[in-house]
């Protein structure tokens, strides 16, 4: 009997002992690799830096690409009809510090794995001072491109300059100064890395180009005009980039990484990496959802073709609205009426689309190329272009020392392209006046293009623009605006919404209340408090 | 006592209501008998035996026998024993010498229960276990099993998910809600862990739903969200028995609110407009067209929905001899959906043999395989056909697919996409689970059994969809739109779990000692993969291969992934009973797994439990009135290791980027790992009480149980500059309070018997410990400490406008704030406006009090059972086209939304019409919380049994029964029992089935 039990025991124990030793509960992922055994080549290195260019759709994350176009709605060139993220909030003063916008706009991530770069790269054996140079150049733009986002909306943030453990990742904001200083350092490392033009294969990296396209906006937006200036110079001495001819081409597919204007192009390709612009832009009736659309401000701020202002000019004539405007007008809107392209009918506002459309305009720029909801879009996105630079390089120019003939040389480039007469030397003679205009031609040339909310809060002029009563168009002289079965016009002046700005608090944004909770050492910015 | 007793006279007053004695006074006799097994013909000792009517009574003796004086003509004597169904019988002068046999009663308290790792006598299990025989499941013609086990258990609450055949979803849950995290029941069918989709609910023996962690503990570090063993048929020695088991059922709908008409669509919808300040939609022709019946409307719910036919086929052959037994069945099921497009068919083979190999070997196995193939629609949208309305296209008379110009996208036509026009989806599931053992008796009480597990599962999913045009319903000649592509999808995905097991058992009884112990070690592992290929642009729509479809590699998509996971450990149980009245057993498990570190991998899992059959004690062991009693105490720990898979590698995951209209290759780190992550850990005290009174008439059970999980994964809240989601932690407590009550009641009056069984729980959970997050607002909930987990969190609706100063002395809301909108309460923050500060806790998210009501009655041949079935309290988000009067501009309402506000209706059920999408009255609030709770007569069944050739083995069974055949509830959309507004809706079922045995 006892012989038996000491069987079972030794059964037991073999059983036990043959688990143990095989490893048989060491486990490790079979599907994907850990940090631990990569960094082992160049090749895994450039891997992890092409990660850092990732964007996507609905994602204000990284280079954000065509999501940057909801920010349009922000600002007083468009209005953003019902959408789950609340566009809207931001113009009609309605955010705080839990809006969706606000959350998603402070985002620490990018900025890790940029720092984490760094700390691996290291790691990466027999890497060559050439091989670095080309990734670091990438990363330190990418780095600089993260905390101008954080700076543009919240002034002061903290500044993480190395992977933080958990225990010390709680740290308070550091001045805006600081940062800056910081971005400016990361993008002069960039600048002095980076090639001037990357082969055919590798468009869409950052160049030598898009760290100083960068730079001069970061000045720019900072008031530091003659630095901003002298650097879009050095762009513009560069002598790579040019405007593109037409202005249309600049949002067809057919042109992608192929524009001699672009600086930095967010890249598309059909069927496998698209967008959806075109639902956020077109109208209901082709399938879409009418998400964004123009505002009757930003009709007007565009001329007659004669240069003139509607206010001037003799050839605006409330009946005919839309004729004889600036060439980029018919590039830039959509209205009753109108074809978008030849797979769809005219624009018909009668119908349902009434109900959809607020404004009664609708954005055609960058959805000409659209066919059909389902087949998404694919039209590279124009981050950094020429024309901005120009307009960027005119403005610095004036605000540090006053109108000369290389901010009139630079506007009369893209009023030519544009297809509009030179600038008036007489009556945008000096400073305050050439302002106003460059200002005009800035929203004209880039509406639509996301860039609007943060002008208009850098020039503090959001107070004067945000502040009002949003209807649609007035159109009731209009000789094509339809009419119902009695006779009466059907696109009648209907209210909008109220749109409010308070210049003592909008112009920072709130830090996130989710950031706030989160850290013992992060306090709100004293305008929410 | 007394007061017991005199419910005792109470109780045998009311059986003499049934009509079965009348005592009148004549002259006394007295009788003397014996009392023996119906089956064993063996006496029974102790019997007790009662004059009905009387407080008199009496006990057989050793040898079974009894004698009963002064009895009067027509007296009926009740015969109760535990383990056997009480019987009445009437006497008469005449009969004074009687032979009484009495029936075991299949739900005797001496029946053995299938627990973690073996067997135990229902006596002695001193921990809260439930069961469900056969019995219980036999007449239902339930697909799954889980539908069976719906109001049958108590703490086991089960809500249908959908309806659709094949994809059938279950939420359960045992003892409501512990944890933040996820601890499904573990589900066992045979000792090997699998999915219960894998058994046909006619090979099941019993069913034994594990609660407290007494009895799970054996399960370590699974056995949080409690366990469920199915144990499957053997045979029995004797000569073959076949059975044969068949069922027609017509399946229909189970009901549904029906859209308003086109008048009323467009009244209301004008209605909505000028509510919100807009034109009318409608013209007066159009409407007054509409009053007149001229204007063409569709039946949407009639489009989507048919009757539909199930069969179901089962044939088994048992039997066996003194050395070998066998249990062999084969099952068909053909299921046609009540939704257009959809079909499931399942086979079932199993095959179950005990084989003794001399006197100390047993070689057994059981094996059970389940192919089926599940049909329907490759793209099913029921929320866009709930919202359609009337006067929205469908087919033209020839056949077109019609679309109305104001529905887009997939809203165009969802009648066609889920048609066969539309395309199709095809499963074809492989199921098997199986295990082998050999037992060898080392010495009479001592043996040894090696086993040998399998679960696995393949599905192949195919997902084919067509090009679909859509015509102009105004225009049907103009092709409105059409879909662009039509895409192939093919999903493969198989798991295996596997395990081995050695287990030694020694009994040993010495005087009124019985020990027991068990030992040994099991391994198990598990592995997952998972490939899916998708591409497009198909020459014709008949070839479902990738080769047919495009060249162009950009429109191919494919995926991949793969996973594992193992366990070894030790299981041990001890049991000690004295004189099989006080009880004591404590169970033991060391789980070592691969998802932890190696340093922090290995965890114990203890439990002790004690029993008292206070019924075997002096003072109570001739009572008459209480039969039995036993009390029960329990504690133990357990585990949860569903933390994924692999919680402690830092893993990095690639993703894509693109240059030079190229696609790179990306990679960054995937979330922040945690390589000191463990179990989370639950004890849970339970209490329990059971006995039966009256001789086993009324027999109850109620469980009071309490427990406390710790180190609850939670995603711990890190400073936003950390720069990467934030590792899971163990941190969170969560207590769970609950209790379970069980009565039933069984009689047999002559030839009519009767049941009637009634189930109720609840359990309330409070968080004690989130780490320092509290509160987490998330959606429409909140959880915080010293709360229940998820309450509903939003605006607490207070009514509706009335009048134009309401609304201005009232808080502002939004602009568009007028007489018929709903009046949210001000709570707090800035005092003149309702916003996000003025939310409020509005009550449980989760469903209270489940409870299951089951009555049967047999007279003579006939049999007749219903089974009923609900939750008590329950109050769910009603969203969605079925809630809302105008869910958006292009949808419908039901009929019950024609109560809405208005000047002329102020007293009404809705606010005023609006279109949801502007937000005014459809935010979350408390005016879209719903009462959900429900009784659903689950289950109604009337059966007659019949003979023939005069041989007890040869009988029949013929029944017509109802499943799902109405429920009780206040909440207007379609199922109480569906969280989701808009899912595949249960069927309701009636069947008529045949059962023959040879």
């Amino acid at each position: 009997m006892k012989s038996q039990f000491y069987f079972i025991y030794i059964l037991v124990l073999c059983v036990f002992i043959n688990f143990s030793c095989q490893d048989f509960l060491e486990k490790v992922p079979l599907d994907s690799v850990s940090q631990e055994t990569y960094w082992t080549s160049y090749e895994q290195a450039e891997i992890w830096v092409n990660n850092l260019y990732r964007v996507e759709e609905s994602s204000t994350k990284g280079l954000q690409g065509v999501h940057i176009t909801t920010q349009e709605a922000f600002s007083d060139n468009a209005f953003g009809r019902a959408t789950a993220r609340g566009a809207n909030n931001i113009a009609n003063g309605l955010f705080d510090e839990n809006d969706a916008n606000v959350r998603d706009a402070w985002d620490y991530t990018n900025i890790r794995l940029c720092l984490e770069f760094f700390e691996f790269v290291e790691r990466v054996p027999d890497l060559t001072d050439e091989q670095f140079n080309l990734l670091a150049g990438q990363v330190r733009f990418l780095l600089a491109h993260e905390y101008y986002k954080l700076i543009t909306r919240f002034r002061d943030v903290p500044l993480v300059t190395h992977p933080l453990d958990i225990d010390e990742s709680d740290i308070p904001v550091s001045s805006k100064e600081e940062v800056l200083a910081y971005i400016l350092q990361n993008l002069d490392d960039a600048i002095s890395l980076l090639p001037v033009t990357w082969p055919e294969e590798d468009k869409g990296r950052a160049s030598k180009g898009a760290a100083l396209f960068l730079k001069t906006r970061v000045l720019l937006y900072n008031e530091r005009f003659e630095e901003a200036a002298a650097t879009a110079k050095q762009v513009i001495d560069l002598n790579v980039y040019q405007l593109q001819p037409n202005f249309e081409e600049l949002f067809l597919p057919e042109f992608n990484n192929k524009k001699d204007e672009t600086i930095l192009e967010i890249q598309y390709i059909e069927n496998i990496h698209t967008h959806f612009l075109s639902l956020r832009f077109s109208p209901v009736m082709f399938n879409a959802h009418a998400v964004i659309q123009p505002t009757p401000q930003l009709v007007d701020a565009f001329q007659m073709k004669d240069g003139l202002s509607i206010e001037e000019s003799p050839l605006y004539d409330p009946k005919h609205p839309f004729d004889n405007r600036d060439p980029r007008f018919y590039d830039t809107f959509l209205w009753h009426g109108q074809e978008l392209n030849e797979t769809y009918p005219p624009l018909d506002l009668t119908g349902s689309e009434f109900n959809f459309s607020r404004t009664y305009v609708y954005f055609k720029k960058g959805i000409v190329g659209f066919r059909d909801r389902f087949r998404p879009m694919h039209l590279n996105w124009n981050l950094f272009r020429y024309a901005d630079l120009l307009l960027m390089y005119a403005e610095a120019k004036n605000e540090a020392s006053g109108p000369d003939e290389s901010v009139y040389e630079v506007l009369d480039q893209i009023r030519e392209r544009a297809g509009m007469p030179a600038v008036d030397r007489n009556k945008y003679g000096d400073q305050a006046s050439l302002r106003s205009f460059i200002r005009n031609e800035r929203r004209v040339e880039l509406a639509g293009e996301g860039l609007r909310y943060n002008d208009i809060i850098r020039w503090r002029i959001a107070e004067d623009v945000l502040n009002i009563e949003l209807t649609s168009m007035d159109l009731m002289e209009w000789v094509d605006n339809p009419v119902d079965e009695s006779g009466n016009q059907i696109l009648t002046v209907r209210p909008v919404e109220t749109r409010q700005f308070d210049p003592n608090k909008h112009y920072v944004w709130p830090i996130p209340q989710f950031a706030i909770d989160r850290a013992d050492n992060l306090t709100q910015n004293p305008e929410w408090q | 006592m007394y007061a017991m007793l005199k419910l005792d006279k109470f109780f045998l007053a009311l059986l003499m209501l049934y009509g079965l004695s009348s005592a009148t006074a004549q002259n006394s006799f007295s009788v003397q008998g014996k009392v023996l097994d119906q089956e064993t013909e063996e006496p029974l000792i102790g019997v007790n035996i009662t004059i009905v009517g009387a407080s008199s009574g009496t006990a057989t003796d050793f040898d079974g026998m009894f004698s009963l004086e002064n009895l009067r003509q027509d007296d009926s004597l009740l015969f109760s024993y535990i383990g056997y169904e009480s019987k009445v019988v009437s006497v008469n002068a005449g009969s004074s010498l009687m032979d009484v046999r009495m029936t075991p009663d299949s739900r005797t308290l001496d029946q053995v229960v299938v627990v973690g790792y073996g067997k135990q006598r229902r006596s002695d299990i001193t921990g809260a276990i439930s069961t469900v025989s056969a019995d219980d499941i036999e007449g239902r013609t339930v697909v799954r099993v889980e539908e069976a086990l719906q109001g049958l258990v108590p703490g086991l609450k089960i809500a249908r998910q959908s309806g659709q055949p094949g994809a059938q979803e279950f939420d359960f849950q045992i003892r409501g809600t512990s944890t933040f995290s996820n601890n499904p029941v573990l589900t066992i069918i045979d000792g090997v862990p699998s999915n219960l989709a894998n058994i046909n609910p006619n090979d099941i023996e019993s069913i034994s739903v594990l609660k407290d962690a007494a009895s799970t503990a054996i399960y370590g570090s699974r056995a949080t969200g409690g366990v469920i063993l199915v144990t499957t048929k053997t045979g029995k020695v004797g000569k073959p028995k076949i059975s044969i088991n068949s069922s027609v059922s017509l399946q229909q709908p189970t009901r549904f609110a029906s859209k308003v008409s086109a008048y009323d669509h467009m009244i209301a919808q004008n209605q909505m407009r000028a509510n919100d300040g807009g034109p009318p939609k409608f013209s007066d022709e159009e409407i007054q067209d509409a009053l007149l019946g001229n204007t063409k409307e569709w039946d949407w719910d009639d489009f989507m929905f048919k009757d539909a036919l199930q069969t179901n086929q089962n044939i088994s052959i048992s039997g066996g001899t003194e050395s070998m037994d066998y249990y062999f069945s084969l099952g068909y099921l053909n299921q046609d959906g009540i939704f257009l497009n959809s079909n499931f068919e399942r086979f079932n083979i199993q095959l179950n043999q005990n084989i003794r190999l001399g006197d100390k070997f047993k070689l057994s196995y059981r094996a059970g395989y389940v192919p089926s193939i599940r049909q329907s629609p490759a793209d099913a949208r029921f929320s866009l056909i709930a919202q359609a309305a009337s006067i929205h296209g469908i087919i033209s008379e020839d056949g077109k697919w019609l679309t109305h110009p104001e529905r887009t996208g997939a809203g165009r036509n969802p009648i066609a996409a889920a048609s066969e026009d539309g395309g199709e989806e095809i499963e074809k599931r492989y199921g098997l689970v199986g295990n082998a053992s050999l037992e060898y008796s080392v010495l009479p009480n001592l043996s040894i059994t090696g086993s040998y597990g399998i679960s696995r599962n393949n599905s192949r999913v195919r997902n084919y969809q067509r090009i679909l045009e859509f015509y102009d319903q105004f225009n049907p000649d103009q092709l409105a739109s059409r879909t662009d592509w039509n895409i192939l999808d093919i999903n493969n995905s198989s798991n295996v779990q596997q395990n081995v097991s050695l287990i030694s058992n020694y009994n040993k009884d010495i005087g009124d000692h019985t020990f027991s112990i068990l030992g040994g070690v099991t391994a198990e592992w598990y592995f997952q993969e998972n490939d899916r290929v998708n591409t497009r642009d198909f020459i014709t729509d008949e070839i479902f291969v990738i080769d047919a479809g495009t060249n162009d590699k950009s429109l191919w998509n494919i995926s991949g992934s793969a996973a594992d996971w193992a366990l070894t450990s030790l299981i041990g149980r001890a049991t000690y009973s004295y004189k099989n009245k006080y009880l004591l057993e404590g169970n033991l498990r060391y789980d070592g797994s691969s998802r932890f570190s190696e340093d922090i991998r290995w965890g114990l899992f203890p439990s002790a439990s004690a029993g008292w059959i206070i019924s075997k004690e002096d003072f109570l062991v001739n009572n008459r009135v209480l039969t039995f009693l036993k009390l029960r105490l329990s504690w133990g720990r357990v585990g949860n290791q569903n933390v994924g898979f692999y919680p402690f590698a830092n893993i990095l995951e690639q993703t894509s980027s693109y240059f030079g209209g190229q696609v790179y290759r990306g990679i960054r780190t995937a979330g922040a790992s945690n390589p000191l992550l463990t179990w989370e850990t639950k004890e849970t005290l339970n209490f329990g009480l059971e006995g039966s009174v009256f001789s086993n008439l009324l027999e109850f059970n109620l469980e009071l149980f309490k427990d406390r999980t710790s180190d609850i994964l939670l995603n711990l809240p890190l400073p936003t500059t950390f720069g990467q989601a934030s590792p899971v932690q163990n941190a969170g407590v969560v207590e769970n309070v609950g209790w379970e009550l069980e009565l039933r009641h069984r009689n047999k009056i002559g030839s009519f018997g009767y049941g009637i069984g009634v189930q109720i729980s609840d359990a309330v959970n409070e968080v004690i410990d989130m780490g320092g997050v509290s509160p987490v607002i998330q959606g429409n909930t909140i959880t915080e400490e010293g709360h229940s987990l998820n309450e509903w969190y939003g605006l607490e609706a207070i009514g509706i406008f009335q009048t134009d100063e309401e609304v201005a002395n009232h808080s502002f809301q939004n602009p568009a704030t007028s007489p018929g909108d709903l009046k949210y309460a001000e709570h707090g923050g800035d005092p003149t406006i309702i916003n996000s500060a003025d939310r409020v806790r509005l009550g449980r998210s989760d469903a209270r009090f489940p409870f299951g009501v089951s009555v049967n009655m047999s007279f003579k041949n006939f049999d007749f059972s219903v089974l009923g079935q609900g939750v008590l309290k329950n109050f769910i988000y009603a969203n969605g086209s079925t809630a809302y009067n105008f869910q958006a501009e292009s949808t419908t309402i039901r009929t019950y939304h024609l109560d809405s506000w208005s000047p002329e209706n102020t007293d009404a059920r809705f606010p005023k019409f609006r279109n949801g999408q502007i937000g005014v009255n459809t935010q979350f609030s408390s005016f879209w919380l719903e009462d959900a709770s429900y009784f659903r007569l689950k289950h109604m069944e009337l059966g007659y049994q019949f003979k023939w050739k005069n041989n007890d083995s040869n009988f029949g069974r013929v029944s017509l029964s109802a499943e799902n055949l109405f429920v009780l509830t206040r909440y207007l959309g379609f199922d109480p029992e569906m969280q989701n507004a808009a899912s595949y809706p249960l069927p309701k079922l009636y069947n008529l089935g045949v059962n023959l045995n040879f």
